[in-house]
């Protein structure tokens, strides 16, 4: 299941900056190991991918810089910046809240539910 | 050459920092890299499109360009096809879109700064031009012909009240206003010190030939001397003139063949350094021609010499006649009311008094009891009227606004870029210093609100011009700040066309105090012929003599009085206001002075001899 865009657009930057934690990643290597961990939800094309990571270096939140990697390629390699961890670790509050909300809700559960018959979920009181 | 044009490419696409330390690496051509790639020709030419619709700096898309370039190889790298990855890449025109705006983000705050200056600049520029063109087709339009309205009065004049008549074919025999002949005049009438030729200069027997061959000159002025206008309808372009009078007041213009009669060459030499200016001067009141005034005092330096001559010849009627006619001459040429033609009269009404000291003082006995009585009333007569000519002098900027600024109908309208060039022609000193000011307080000044500022300017002027000099007065200055500070107008064309009140008060003072003299002289002539002596004192002339004793304009006291070497003399306390006893007083040329107004030091000590006027020595 792909995100649809205006979805991917408030998720898609945190996402990208929990990746960049561990350690700096160049373009290509971010789309491949998000769609990767996320399963196939986060497929992010480079039309959305670039932009949102010179977005996120215009706002302080990351940090790039060119130079060769190990196969003797030029790349731009990207940084989580002090800043931008902050962001993240506010970004990471928000979406577990979120998450909460939603599952009170009935709207988010295992995914496990996903495979019953959607009246015997439970959707917080609501009859089916 | 085809060595040269490589490496100037290479430079301009190689980023300042790699300049610095000489290194050409043409690192920000990225349509190269891209072909440089080798990556397949459609993965080409979608990165080129993205990167071109960017619209970014040439650094930015070197960026852009090597950032796919490796995503593409990277993503070929892990095992997708070119097509595949293609495919996924999203929409060429969008991600290029979301690029540019987030790497514009990215720019510095001063990169920023110096884009908002840009637009800033843009707007400004085109604003300017803009406004240049709508400036440009500003257009003013006079409807009034105020030079109309200024002659009127002569124009509308019984014929027996016109002197000109009389006087204008001896002008045309003698070729009287010619450049040529105005010259001679000069030449030969004045002495080396620039006053009227007297028996004691070496020229005086040129003199007196070149007066005598011009008799019927003087017998012409004589014979108009009873009519009280000169009636010239005055012009302000010589083609405007009849005829007749183009021969007389423009000789030399009307004796050229008619393709060479071109502007008038007058505007050339009235005011203004510019195209603009000398056109404009040429068809407006301010252009006015009057080079019949010049003549005028010339004609009055010709009687003087003939007054002269008189007295040798012991002829008391030519040299009362010629008096007479001086003194009519002074009040003739004020007809059209300009405030020069006032101050020119002023002249040649000197020249009149000059003419009775002559007589009372070189040859007391030649005029009877009667004729001096005529004298004293020729004398009484004349009285500069300079105020009258505040009011010729509005109209005169009345016509000048209306040819320079456009003309809404209700009175209002801005100035034109005409109107401009011919202020920036007429203008001088400090304003021509910084014509970008002068330009701006022109322009933000309408009409209205500069016919209002000017005429406020001439009411205080009058008041001014009518105070006497012991009372405080405004400096030009002042009178100038007035007026700015409660209207705000233009400085600039109220400065250049104030009124110089401080001249016209002079001029006034100075008229006042000769004829006051004048008339305590003639007064002590009629006492001496009746006691056999000069009178002491001044109270001895207010018995009968005098019906009351003039005031000196410099204190609003009575004129000072006394004898000295058993003459009459009368003089004026001066700048400092104090009687120094008749002690003289001497411009910065060191001649001794009969009235000083602005040629001496301000509070200088010393009197003004009025009568009888100090001898100038070399």
């Amino acid at each position: 299941m792909k995100l649809e865009r205006e979805m991917m657009r408030g998720a898609g930057p945190t996402a990208v900056m929990h990746l960049l934690v561990d350690g700096e990643m160049y373009g290509y290597e971010l789309i491949e190991t998000l769609a990767k961990k996320s399963k196939g939800i986060f497929t992010l094309g480079q039309s959305t991918l670039y932009p949102m990571l010179y977005n996120l270096e215009s706002k302080g939140l990351v940090a790039s810089k060119e130079r060769k990697g190990e196969n003797g390629r030029k790349r731009r390699y990207y940084r989580l910046t002090a800043k931008g961890k902050k962001k993240l670790e506010s970004d990471r509050q928000q979406w577990a809240s979120l998450v909460e909300g939603m599952g009170a809700l009935g709207i988010t559960r295992d995914r496990s539910d996903v495979s019953r018959p959607i009246s015997d979920w439970n959707l917080g009181g609501a009859t089916a | 050459m085809s060595s040269v044009l490589p490496n100037l490419k290479k430079i301009y696409r190689t980023p300042l920092s790699d300049l610095i330390r000489l290194r050409l690496t043409n690192r920000l051509d990225w349509r190269a890299a891209i072909s440089q790639s080798e990556l397949p020709v459609d993965v080409q030419h979608t990165i080129t499109n993205v990167v071109a619709q960017t619209g970014l700096w040439r650094s930015e898309k070197a960026s852009v360009a090597d950032e796919l370039i490796s995503h593409f190889k990277d993503g070929n790298d892990s095992g997708l096809t070119y097509e595949n990855l293609l495919n996924t890449f999203g929409d060429a025109s969008v991600a290029s879109r979301l690029i540019r705006r987030a790497k514009q983000r990215n720019r510095s705050m001063a990169s920023k700064i110096a884009k908002a200056f840009g637009w800033t600049t843009l707007a400004a520029l085109i604003s300017i031009v803009l406004f240049w063109f709508y400036f440009r087709s500003l257009k003013a339009n006079p409807t009034v012909n105020y030079l109309a309205t200024i002659t009127e009065s002569v124009r509308t004049a019984d014929d027996d009240d016109k002197a000109w008549p009389l006087y204008r074919d001896a002008w045309i025999k003698h070729r009287f206003c010619s450049a040529k002949e105005q010259g001679a005049y000069y030449q030969v009438l004045n002495n080396d010190l620039g006053r009227t030729c007297s028996p004691t200069d070496d020229k005086w027997d040129e003199a007196v030939t070149w007066v005598e061959s011009r008799k019927d000159l003087l017998d012409a002025f004589r014979s108009g001397a009873d009519r009280p206008l000169l009636g010239i309808e005055l012009q302000s372009k010589i083609e405007d003139y009849s005829d007749i009078d183009q021969q007389a007041l423009h000789p030399d213009w009307h004796d050229r063949k008619p393709a060479t009669k071109e502007a008038p060459t007058t505007a050339e030499t009235v005011v203004g350094d510019s195209t603009e200016s000398e056109e404009f001067v040429g068809g407006t009141v301010i252009g006015t021609l009057m080079q019949h005034i010049q003549m005028i005092r010339v004609a009055a330096q010709m009687f003087q010499i003939d007054t002269q001559i008189a007295i040798e010849q012991k002829d008391s009627q030519r040299a009362l006649i010629n008096i007479q006619t001086t003194a009519a001459l002074a009040n003739q040429i004020t007809d059209t009311n300009f405030i020069v033609t006032h101050l020119v009269s002023e002249n040649v009404a000197q020249q009149a008094f000059e003419q009775i000291e002559l007589v009372l003082t070189q040859s007391p006995e030649l005029l009877t009891d009667d004729q001096l009585n005529t004298l004293q009333a020729t004398a009484t007569k004349y009285q500069l009227d300079l105020a009258s000519g505040f009011e010729t002098y509005k109209v005169s900027i009345r016509d000048i606004v209306q040819q320079i600024y456009t003309d809404n109908g209700d009175g209002d309208g801005q100035i034109t870029q005409y109107g401009l060039a011919v202020m920036s022609g007429l203008t001088s000193g400090d304003d021509k210093k910084n014509t970008t000011a002068f330009l701006y307080n022109l322009m933000r000044s309408s009409r209205k609100s500069t016919i209002d500022a000017i005429d406020e300017l001439v009411e205080i002027a009058k008041k001014e011009y009518a105070k006497p000099k012991y009372e405080k007065l405004l400096s030009e200055e002042e009178m100038l700040q007035t007026v700015i500070n409660k209207s705000g107008v233009n400085q600039a064309l109220i400065r250049q066309f104030a009124p110089q009140v401080l001249s016209f008060q002079s001029a006034k003072w100075q008229s006042e105090a000769r004829r006051n003299s004048v008339l305590i002289a003639i007064a002590a002539e009629q006492y001496r012929r009746n006691n056999g002596k000069f009178p002491s004192a001044a109270e001895q002339l207010k018995n009968g003599f005098i019906r009351s004793f003039p005031t000196d304009p410099m204190n609003g006291k009575e004129l000072k009085y006394d004898l000295h070497e058993g003459k009459p003399r009368i003089y004026s306390v001066g700048w400092n206001g104090d009687d120094d006893g008749g002690k003289l007083i001497f411009d910065n040329h060191g001649r001794p002075l009969a009235f000083g107004y602005g040629s001496v030091p301000v509070f200088a000590e010393g009197d003004w001899i009025l009568w009888p006027t100090p001898a100038w020595t070399e």
